[in-house]
């Protein structure tokens, strides 16, 4: 899998604002009452770089990130 | 075409919020190498600003701010941000930014992304009632709610909504008054001014519509709103949601063309080679919009500055036609909104029912596709919102809704 399509939530900083779910359902989800969003996958398809990178900068929260984190 | 910038040249952001530092990013995104002073009118580190009128209202306890960039990135990103440092001036012919510090910054390109200012209501007594747009202005209107314990609300949009929710919440006693029939009228319609409406009465609000504000009386404690229609409203504590003005003063003179904001074009930039606008203040065409508009919404800043920090690194002139996006949280309810809804606009629920908390409605008119607004169900928005990126149409958006729901009549679409 490339960097690229890899997704990360830091989910104390989570505000469950739910843009993200808004523009990638398929990868981020807000179930009722949780105190932050959810991955429903930690990649996405190809296709859909760009509306993750857009997801990353209209975070408020600025909680979502893109590529694997540092290890 | 414009030349790209070079690595010696210089980027002055002006302002410090979601549009400037989205310029500032997107510069670097865009491989100029050049120094980026980013101006902070605001002391505070920048921060997510949308959270005053939504979840900190709602909270308890001393506001805790998200700082919308850490400082580390702040500094991988090689900008310089100064802080309480707010533009004074313009000089387009020897191209410097005058701060109030007396600096006098040299740049090769300017962002204008210095935002836009509560509109201001005054009492006859000359006092300059509160509003919510900075985190001290939040921490006073919790202060005065919890003291006073009855709250009026003048102005029904957005934030006006969003404080009279949030307030509710804590036990206060709300009333809003608003000039036109319904609220957020003039952005949803009176079909979803009206759910709004009830959605706050249920909640105990007190609604005074078609009650334009003609003055205002009275002193912390005791004011009196003279209405439209020669009643008064009495309340011991007032804040205002009427909107905002671009923050252009600074800019009166500068040659800078001005008109109810910055003007630009759909690139963004302003009819002075060299400087740009992005964010609340910018007053710019936009391919789905028939007149240049501000969209004073906070994803916008966002997307627009990234773009105009792409246009200058990359010397292009490259137009920005995002979708406008805005949300609100009200009792509960999260309300998401893309595109932009016409006066006169056909109605069409595409998804659950008005009377009801979850519900998908299109907005359109004569074969056109203006808009998409949905309470809860925000999983279902990613279609519209790309067929309104691409000009879908209104025939388009209802064979996706008969796709994503396929018992719904078709003979309702009319």
């Amino acid at each position: 899998m490339s960097d690229e399509t890899v997704v990360r939530l830091d989910q104390y900083r989570c505000r469950s604002y739910g843009i993200c779910v808004s523009i990638l359902p398929d990868v981020f989800d807000l179930p009722p009452d949780a105190k932050s969003a959810v991955l429903l996958r930690h990649e996405v398809d190809p296709d859909d770089v760009e509306d993750l990178q857009e997801a990353v900068r209209s975070c408020p929260a600025q909680a979502i990130f893109q590529g694997p984190g540092p290890t | 075409m414009t030349d790209a910038l070079k690595e010696t040249d210089n980027v002055v952001v002006v302002g410090a919020s979601a549009a400037g530092l989205a310029a500032a990013d997107g510069l670097r995104e865009g491989g100029f190498e050049g120094s980026i002073t980013v101006l902070g009118a605001e002391l505070h580190r920048p921060y997510d600003r949308p959270t005053l009128s939504k979840g900190l209202l709602l909270g308890r306890g001393e506001p805790e701010l998200l700082e919308l960039r850490s400082a580390e990135r702040i500094r991988q990103n090689r900008i310089t941000l100064l802080l309480g440092h707010q533009a004074v001036g313009l000089d387009i012919d020897r191209k410097f930014v005058i701060t109030n510090h007396g600096e006098t910054l040299p740049w090769d390109a300017v962002v204008l992304a210095c935002g836009a200012r509560a509109r201001v209501l005054t009492t006859v007594e000359g006092e300059a009632l509160p509003v919510l747009r900075t985190p001290e202005d939040l921490r006073a209107l919790r202060r005065a709610a919890a003291r006073h314990g009855d709250v009026t609300v003048v102005g029904a949009g957005l934030i006006g909504l969003e404080i009279a929710a949030g307030l509710s919440a804590h036990g206060v006693s709300i009333t809003v008054v608003h000039d036109t029939e319904r609220p957020m009228d003039c952005i949803v319609g009176p079909e979803l001014g009206q759910v709004i409406s009830d959605l706050h009465s249920k909640h105990g609000v007190q609604l005074k519509m078609s009650s334009a504000v003609t003055s205002v009386t009275g002193e912390l404690g005791a004011y009196t709103l003279h209405l439209v229609d020669g009643s008064t409203h009495q309340t011991p504590y007032v804040v205002v949601g009427i909107g905002v003005d671009p923050d252009v003063d600074w800019l009166l003179g500068s040659g800078v063309a001005l008109d109810s904001g910055v003007l630009t074009d759909a690139a963004g930039q302003t009819n002075v080679p060299g400087v740009w606008a992005a964010g609340d203040v910018a007053r710019s065409a936009h391919p789905m919009l028939c007149e240049p508009l501000r969209i004073e919404h906070w994803t916008h800043a966002v997307e627009k500055g990234r773009h105009v920090g792409l246009n200058i690194a990359r010397g292009t002139e490259e137009s920005f036609g995002g979708v406008p996006y805005f949300w609100s949280d009200q009792f509960g309810r999260r309300f998401h909104s893309y595109g932009r809804r016409a006066p006169g606009d056909e109605i069409f629920v595409a998804e659950g029912s008005l009377s009801t908390d979850e519900f998908l409605v299109l907005f359109g008119r004569d074969g056109e596709f203006h808009a998409v607004f949905a309470s809860g169900l925000s999983r279902s928005l990613r279609g519209y919102r790309k067929l309104l990126a691409r000009g879908g149409t209104w025939d388009d958006a209802l064979d996706l809704a008969h796709a994503s729901k396929p018992d719904l009549a078709r003979s309702a679409a009319r």
